[in-house]
């Protein structure tokens, strides 16, 4: 509460713990270090100026993962990030090489829809429960389920058709 | 399970190991938005007096290009790439009180109301007449094509009150509503939830307030999948029944004639399924690797008519304009899909909501995401487009849920 009402250490402990898992959140939105360090950088901005809307009792969490899933969603739809994103995806340094038997997954995750890759990364390598998923994207506990579940259909018949070829 | 959470966190941690150690760049981060909100602070008057300044000359300067435009827009056949504003049918800063008040065939279109959510609105297509129609405290609402009944937990009248009361699942109203507006047709099985081994499922057809009609029993529900119904036509007496995958996918589909439960053509598929509204055309969408997808479009009897770059979403009332988009999130466009040609191009950062085709007409009303007033409650704001066949287009509706 000393945070809600300006008190910038407080603040500072609320949030910083939660930046470097913001910026993986970001990160797996976005693609690429700089937007993702773009949308945190905001995300914080918004956080700050936004303390007021934190009640006593809401986790800090999801209400913080919630604004940078909003900002990465606002950069997606602006014709600057895709255009910068083309940009990257000529110059990106390669990224490390995955392990031969993570290809098909990797192609897996890829394709699926955005949403449905952000409750997965949410999910499973944040270690969010499915009601912070839920409350992080704005949905219902059983509509993030079902992001889940749905991504991880959509996956595992994919790495076993790849299995039988 | 377990294994597969392993593995899917391998691929995200290397993924994420372009960021390296992130501690340093967290703690910049925090004082930086801690310091950031000390500046807006001493700025907000003057960003504030600035930002009032740019909305009056914006409004000003609106006004001369609308003016400027609008003859223009009237004769041009070309895509308009920005659409003409009526300030007519901007929402109201509290709740809409006046009822809507059209006679009771005019289609209209419905709309959470932008103050509240829980209440909902009705526009007609040229923006002359909006209004509130009912208090709506159910999450979600399906109208029929000329917006005269809409189907919630019940089936409700343009005065809110309840016609009829249909089996609904979960979700409310599951139903597809027919183009006479009055019978919708449905996907049932015993168990709707499915189960292992798979149910099977009939499609029905019920006239609103009377009991449903079994029209044939077609696919099967497993757990985690779905059976729905893609189009409903008393005019060309067909449907369009489509038995998906958990995640949406489309495994077979039928068209299927209503009077006589007749299949007319059937085909597997892995993509998604789109109809016209009377089943005459369908769009099957084959996603592709890296987002992009490709449309296959079908004649009333299964030929393959053409294809379509992108996704084709929805399709105008006679079938002959298409909504189409690259791939989610990107500019929607309606295109003649016959010949390629682009009719009108959409906001260029406003990802697509929902179509809906006027009921005889030809034009259609496009929603999309506005990117200026991102989702912060239950239902993303959307502005609302009413597209002729000419490409001339009104944003009818502006920031609705």
């Amino acid at each position: 509460m000393r945070a809600v009402v300006g008190d910038e250490a407080a603040f500072e402990s609320l949030v910083r713990p939660l930046v470097e898992p913001g910026l993986h959140l970001a990160l797996s939105m976005l693609g690429n270090r700089r937007d993702a360090e773009d949308a945190t950088q905001e995300a914080l901005t918004r956080a700050w100026r936004k303390l007021h809307q934190l009640r006593p009792g809401m986790p800090v969490r999801p209400w913080f993962f919630a604004i940078i899933a909003n900002q990465c969603r606002n950069m997606r739809r602006t014709p600057w990030f895709r255009l910068t994103s083309v940009v990257d995806v000529v110059h990106r340094e390669p990224a490390p090489e995955p392990g031969i038997e993570h290809l098909d997954l990797e192609r897996g995750l890829e394709q699926l829809p955005a949403t449905d890759r952000g409750a997965l990364f949410l999910h499973f390598y944040l270690d969010l429960s499915i009601e912070e998923v839920a409350a992080t994207l704005g949905v219902s506990p059983a509509a993030a389920k079902s992001r889940i579940y749905r991504a991880c259909h959509r996956l595992r018949p994919a790495v076993a058709l790849e299995e039988l070829r | 399970m377990n294994d597969l959470r392993r593995e899917v966190n391998e691929v995200f941690a290397n993924q994420q190991a372009q960021l390296g150690d992130v501690s340093q760049t967290s703690n910049r981060m925090v004082r930086a938005a801690i310091g950031g909100r000390r500046v807006h602070r001493q700025l907000w008057p003057s960003v504030a007096g600035v930002a009032l300044v740019l909305v009056a000359a914006t409004a000003v300067g609106t006004s001369v290009v609308i003016r400027g435009l609008h003859p223009k827009a009237v004769i041009t056949h070309h895509p308009s790439p920005t659409p003409i504003a009526t300030p007519t049918a901007s929402p109201a800063p509290t709740p809409m009180s006046k009822l809507l008040n059209v006679p009771a065939s005019t289609p209209v279109i419905l709309f959470r109301d932008p103050v509240d959510v829980q209440q909902i609105d009705g526009i007609t297509w040229d923006g002359s007449t909006t209004g509130r129609v009912a208090a709506n405290p159910e999450a979600g609402f399906v109208q029929n094509p000329a917006g005269t009944l809409y189907g919630g937990t019940g089936i409700h009248d343009r005065t809110g009150a309840v016609v009829a009361s249909p089996a609904v699942n979960t979700k409310g109203f599951s139903g597809t509503w027919a183009d006479d507006g009055r019978h919708y047709c449905s996907m049932v099985s015993k168990d709707p939830l499915g189960q292992l081994g798979g149910e099977p499922t009939t499609l029905q057809v019920t006239l609103v307030g009377q009991a449903p009609r079994n029209v044939v029993q077609v696919g099967r529900v497993y757990e985690q999948t779905s059976a729905g119904v893609a189009a409903c036509s008393i005019e060309k007496d067909r449907a369009v029944a489509v038995q998906s995958t958990s995640i949406g996918t489309t495994v077979q589909f039928w068209v299927v004639q209503l009077s006589t439960g007749r299949i007319l053509w059937t085909r597997a598929s892995t993509g998604e399924i789109r109809s016209s509204r009377d089943g005459q055309y369908i769009a099957e969408i084959t996603n592709q690797a890296g987002g992009s997808a490709t449309t296959t479009i079908y004649s009333p009897t299964g030929a393959v008519l053409g294809h379509a770059a992108g996704r084709v979403e929805a399709f105008s009332w006679d079938g002959s304009l298409a909504v189409q988009m690259e791939a989610y999130g990107r500019q929607v466009s309606i295109i003649n899909w016959r010949n390629g040609t682009v009719v009108w191009k959409g906001p260029s950062d406003g990802g697509y909501v929902d179509a809906l085709p006027e009921p005889g007409g030809q034009r259609i009303a496009v929603s999309v995401l506005d990117p200026q007033h991102p989702q912060t409650g239950g239902f993303p704001p959307r502005n609302v487009y009413v597209v002729a066949p000419d490409g001339q287009a009104v944003e009818l509706l502006t920031d609705v849920m």
